[in-house]
């Protein structure tokens, strides 16, 4: 890499081994469910950061839009685990403010928020704080779907805490 | 094999718990291990894994998640675990990787958690639950306790994706075949979709709801040309998505109304004669798929 925001991504396993293993095939782009809705393909992000565009890799919504499904990592010739690169890529963007108005970032937050608090999840407890934060009236459009996870008794809000959180922090 | 009276623990996650919104493929699974004569033990007072969000925001942090549960596991002298949740089963695997790889990453979770350090760490083993019906309970045992085999019943097998990826070690990545060997031994018919392991978007159904939409809407059109008249799940996030995605899609896909999704476990506990109750399906639905057996068996 020769590119002045170096200091943008993580230097990590993951990062490396795209770099330095990508024959720019195209097999992870072809084979990502949700290719069609990135700005650039899997395959480009590599190469921009190969190539030293760190600031547009960071800034491409393609990053948020890997939901880690590993079907490029299972696929790619070259054995390079495309999903764990995305995720150091969302890592170095969170790091450095690259959320580019994207949801995901907030809802990674929210997450994280439970589990510092709770050491533990409440995925509707989620779903409300994360709307409340993004888009409120969300709410509402929620509620028949609510309604049908009532009736099968499958929703509620209670959530405990671990005994000891400090036993998860550092 | 005889597995019968062997101990695992038991590690539910958020999603699998009494509180979670896939709380009944944990009742259903625990039931069916019971039926077969096996003993699980809950980790006491266990930790979200983390899955794969936790560790976008922290990375560190999110290795000690798995390293709690693991060393805890240790603890209690069951270190072979019984998970049901895939994002549970990667992120815990990906843990217990690092630490029998010997990594930098061990060094931290060692420093932490003494036990994980020690040579005991090396019998640990995450085992899937699907993984542990067919390859140790197996074929004649799972047989053998069927009281009502789903006769001619055409069901599709969804895994999603993190079951099998990117650790695979028990089945194919993108063509695994255990869950319809399950299938085939309760007396059910599987039917194949090419799309069986295709993402059902995750949490991005929360933040990119119509690209999601899109993706389920054709997982869902690969299993209706197939005609499946089941579509059974091993995932609680996969579960939740597709139930949603059905809503929200009404007409854009000709799915029956009456189609159930339900977890495999809740289908294999019907054919153990497992009441429905236990295993959380609906009286609708339990009729329903009781219906289409009779009728075909008749045929």
């Amino acid at each position: 890499m020769v590119s002045q925001n170096n200091h943008l991504i993580e230097d990590s396993y993951a990062i490396r081994a795209a770099i330095e293993k990508c024959i720019q095939c195209g097999t992870c782009s072809a084979s990502c469910p949700l290719n069609n809705y990135m700005d650039y393909t899997p395959r480009q992000v590599v190469l921009m950061v190969r190539e030293g565009f760190i600031h547009e890799a960071l800034k491409t919504k393609t990053i948020w839009l890997c939901s880690t499904c590993y079907l490029c990592a299972v696929r790619c010739p070259a054995k390079i685990n495309i999903g764990e690169f995305m995720t150091a890529l969302k890592r170095s963007a969170l790091k450095n403010g690259y959320s580019n108005n994207q949801l995901y970032p907030k809802l990674m937050e929210t997450y994280a928020e439970y589990i510092n608090k709770y050491g533990r999840i409440s995925e509707p407890r989620l779903m409300i704080k994360f709307s409340l934060k993004t888009s409120p009236f969300k709410l509402l459009k929620m509620i028949p779907f609510s309604m049908k996870l009532l009736r099968e008794g499958t929703l509620s809000f209670s959530l405990e805490k671990i005994q000891n959180i400090e036993e998860i922090k550092i | 094999m005889d597995t019968s009276g062997k101990a695992l623990s038991y590690y539910p996650g958020c999603s699998c718990s009494r509180n979670g919104i896939g709380r009944h493929y944990g009742f259903s699974s625990l039931a069916v291990l019971r039926a077969l004569g096996i003993t699980v033990s809950e980790i006491e007072d266990w930790n979200c894994c983390g899955s794969n969000l936790y560790r976008v925001v922290d990375e560190k942090g999110s290795y000690l998640l798995g390293a709690r549960n693991l060393a805890k596991a240790l603890e209690m002298n069951l270190p072979e675990i019984l998970i049901l949740c895939p994002a549970c089963f990667l992120s815990m695997n990906r843990t217990l990787t690092e630490i029998l790889a010997n990594t930098k990453v061990r060094n931290e979770i060692t420093k932490k958690y003494s036990i994980l350090g020690s040579p005991a760490s090396s019998r640990l083993r995450i085992r899937h639950v699907i993984d542990f019906l067919v390859n140790d309970i197996g074929e004649e045992a799972i047989k053998n306790r069927v009281k009502r085999r789903l006769e001619g019943l055409k069901i599709a097998a969804y895994y999603g994706c993190q079951i099998t990826r990117p650790y695979s070690y028990f089945d194919d990545p993108e063509f695994p075949t255990s869950l319809e060997k399950i299938i085939s031994w309760i007396g059910g018919q599987p039917v194949e979709s090419p799309l069986k392991t295709k993402c059902c978007g995750g949490m991005l159904m929360l933040t990119n709801e119509e690209e999601v939409l899109t993706v389920i809407e054709k997982i869902f059109n690969s299993y209706v040309r197939e005609g499946a008249e089941c579509i059974v799940t091993a995932c609680p996030l996969c579960h939740l998505n597709l139930e949603m995605a059905r809503t929200r899609l009404g007409k854009r896909i000709s799915v029956d109304k009456r189609l159930p999704i339900i977890y495999f476990t809740q289908l294999v506990g019907l054919s153990f004669g497992i009441g429905i109750d236990e295993l959380g399906i609906s009286k609708n639905i339990a009729e329903h798929l009781i219906e289409k057996m009779v009728l075909t068996a008749t045929v």
